[in-house]
């Protein structure tokens, strides 16, 4: 996961811009700090990658056309290290079949330099909202894991089962209890989890599943 | 064919050879023996007057057997024999006088009889050496035609293989041969007997004219001919033929005083097209790719300091729209602008600065010269599309000081253009003609005729343009070059229409007469 600055989070969203042209990385730079936006640029994905950067909302503009790795070789670099920053490519010259496959790949949008700016300033303003969405979209997992983790190990089973939409008395046979202990553990269990209804746990038990995956997966 | 086998030696079976001298001799003396005995025999059993006739048998069979000298010898024998034994009186030479008559006359009966056989032998031996002969002649001459045959077989099977075929042809009698290959290669009839109109009938009719020529070309003695034509088959298939000829010396005693080979050169025609074609359009593809992998790096070099210009000049105008205004940010802003025009513009300075070719090398030209050369190189290009290149050169015109390369390459694209257009435009007169003249005492003209497409008006002002080519296969680089290359040699290169059709693409040079260069 990439380094990131000490101290709170901040909600002030931050654009990372990366072009090895000094012309196009000052004048976006200018421009982005024109309409408030914070903005750090680099001049090569090394840069970017070695550099410490704010941890907030935001998004990176990224030139296809890059010394040594391209920017589509970079976006699937950051894909594979867990980060989700949303990818907006600009580039020198328009070419249909490499703007697919950046689109494919997930990023927001791929534009061709001179920038046309509201172009740009909706994919940043999309790209933002995306990041932000993410943001918390891992916050409530992060806090559903941190309930699911303080579960007792008699609970998680019940969970599990009450998940699948199992009636009490199924759970109390299969987990050889009674069914009145089964009752007690599952009152526990849904205070813990903060779950008013069966179909909020069902909810949350997606959710979870959802976030093994991710993390099995990067 | 060969001529060079060998007569049959003809060599007499054995009877006839004459047995050793010895031998016939020793026969002699038998023979004459045996005559007596005979003539004993005949006088003691038969009581009648002795046989002389058995002598003469004798003489006779030796003369014939051992030939003269034997005769001559077996004669005296059987001279003294008949002298001895049967003239009176008997076994004594002394004989009378009146028997002496009888003894001469079968001296000269004997002679007689031996030079007769002998003679009678000589000849039965020359005629069957003479019979003999003529057998092993004819035997010979068999032998002969039949090789002859089968080299005619040969040649007709190689001429039938390789695609070519022979002929010969009398100036003064007009007897005109041809070999089977050539009429299966003018896919004639065997049976029509050929005439020079019959192959004319065959030549393609674009062709027919100058084949016509160097058909004429051949009253000339030492002549040699060797050109190329197209056949227009029955069929409508097209045929190349290369025909190579020359006269037979009267030494050769040839019934033909010019005789030739037609041959085939249809697929070797087509190879060379289609190679030439390939390596056009590589050409072409290379030139093409060089050219778009310069534009591309170009355009990119070029975009980078716009992109910025534009972003910059955005970030600008929010600095200044903001409340209140932000004129420091807008001022770097602008200065971000200035500096990123500055570079584009750079770029392209650079990318000038490169296509800048050296300064023109320039020396005293003459036109006329460069335009026969320019012409030389043409040829074969004119050949392939069918065009027929003139010109008219006149003898009025100063050298002019200009470089030469260039204007050959100015020279050289008109010329290829105008054979483009003829070739392009199909049928009818294929001509490019090149002429040069003297204009107002202080300009030279030369200009390109040609007989192609013409001139769309509509498009006239725009050929000189760069990239503009009405070619499926031109860059469209050209004309625009040649102006540009004209007009550093102060003058002009113009465009015009041709009558009745065509398009004629002249420049002027300038004449400098008083400064030395």
């Amino acid at each position: 996961v990439s380094p990131t600055l000490g101290g709170t989070p901040t909600d002030q969203p931050i654009i990372f811009v990366i072009d090895d042209d000094a012309s196009v990385r000052d004048a976006l730079e200018d421009l982005l700090r024109s309409i408030g936006l914070g903005v750090e640029s680099f001049a090569s994905t090394q840069e970017f990658l070695q550099r410490q950067r704010h941890d907030a909302p935001g998004c990176v503009v990224l030139d296809v056309r890059l010394p040594g790795q391209s920017g589509l070789e970079f976006q699937r670099t950051l894909m594979k290290s867990g980060e989700r920053l949303p990818v907006i490519f600009i580039s020198g010259h328009g070419d249909i079949s490499m703007s697919v496959e950046a689109i494919k790949a997930g990023a927001i949008d791929f534009l061709t330099k001179p920038l046309h700016e509201q172009k740009l300033l909706d994919a940043i303003q999309a790209g933002i909202e995306r990041d932000r969405a993410r943001r918390a979209d891992e916050k409530d997992t992060a806090q559903l894991v941190e309930r699911f983790d303080s579960l007792t190990p008699r609970e998680r089973e019940v969970f599990m089962i009450v998940a699948t939409g199992r009636a009490n008395k199924q759970i109390a046979a299969e987990l050889k209890l009674s069914e009145m202990t089964v009752k007690i553990h599952r009152s526990q269990m849904m205070r813990k989890m903060k779950a008013k209804s069966l179909v909020e746990l069902v909810r949350m038990a997606d959710a979870l599943a959802a976030s093994t995956r991710g993390s099995r997966a990067t | 064919m060969s001529g060079t086998e060998k007569v049959t030696k003809f060599s007499p079976p054995l009877w006839w050879s004459k047995p050793p001298t010895i031998t016939r001799y020793a026969i002699a003396v038998l023979s004459v023996a045996l005559a007596l005995l005979g003539s004993h025999l005949a006088i003691v059993f038969l009581h009648t007057e002795p046989f002389a006739s058995l002598f003469f048998c004798a003489i006779l069979f030796v003369a014939w057997f051992g030939g003269v000298g034997p005769g001559l010898f077996a004669t005296a024998l059987a001279l003294s024999a008949f002298h001895y034994y049967l003239l009176p009186p008997v076994n004594s030479f002394a004989a009378a006088i009146s028997e002496l008559p009888r003894l001469a006359l079968f001296g000269i009966v004997a002679l007689f009889v031996c030079f007769l056989s002998a003679a009678q032998r000589k000849t039965t031996d020359s005629l069957r050496r003479s019979r003999d002969e003529l057998l092993a002649a004819i035997e010979n001459q068999r032998r002969i035609e039949l090789s002859l045959r089968l080299n005619e077989l040969y040649l007709a099977e190689a001429q039938r293989l390789g695609g070519t075929g022979s002929f010969g042809w009398n100036h003064h009698s007009g007897e005109i041969f041809w070999s089977e290959g050539n009429f299966r290669l003018l896919g004639y009839d065997r049976t029509i007997s050929p005439t020079i109109e019959l192959f004319l009938q065959r030549v393609h009719p674009e062709d027919r004219e100058s084949v016509r020529r160097h058909i004429g070309g051949l009253s000339n003695p030492d002549s040699i001919l060797d050109y190329e034509c197209r056949l227009l088959m029955p069929d409508d298939s097209i045929k190349y033929i290369q025909v190579l000829s020359g006269r037979v010396g009267p030494e050769l005693s040839s019934p033909f005083t010019t005789v030739g080979t037609a041959i085939d050169v249809t697929e070797r025609k087509q190879a060379d097209e289609a190679l030439r074609k390939v390596r056009a359009d590589l050409a072409h593809a290379a030139r093409v790719a060089i050219l778009g992998e310069l534009t591309a790096t170009i355009a990119h070099e070029v975009n980078q300091p716009l992109a910025g210009v534009v972003s910059s000049g955005n970030a600008c105008l929010r600095w200044l729209a903001s409340e209140p205004p932000n004129i420091e940010n807008a001022k770097q802003s602008a200065d971000r602008i200035i500096r990123d025009a500055h570079r584009a513009s750079e770029v392209i300075g650079r990318v000038r600065s490169l296509a800048k070719k050296a300064p023109p090398e320039k020396e005293w030209l003459n036109i006329n010269d460069a335009v026969i050369e320019t012409l030389s190189l043409t040829r074969t290009e004119a050949a392939q599309h069918g065009a027929s290149l003139r010109n008219q050169l006149s003898d009025d015109v100063p050298p002019v000081w200009a470089d030469r390369i260039e204007i050959q390459q100015v020279i050289l694209n008109l010329i290829i253009n105008g054979i483009e257009a003829v070739s392009a435009a199909g049928n009818g007169q294929r001509d490019v003609l090149v002429t040069t003249s003297k204009v107002k005492q202080d300009d030279l003209l030369l200009a390109v005729c040609d007989t192609g497409t013409g001139l769309d008006p509509a498009k006239l002002e725009h050929i000189f343009d760069a990239f503009y080519t009405t070619k499926r296969e031109g860059m469209g680089m050209g004309l625009a070059v040649s102006r540009s290359i004209i007009e550093a040699h102060g003058g002009r290169l113009w465009a015009s229409q041709n009558e009745p059709r065509g398009a004629i693409f002249q420049f002027t040079l300038p004449i400098i007469r008083k400064e030395e260069p």
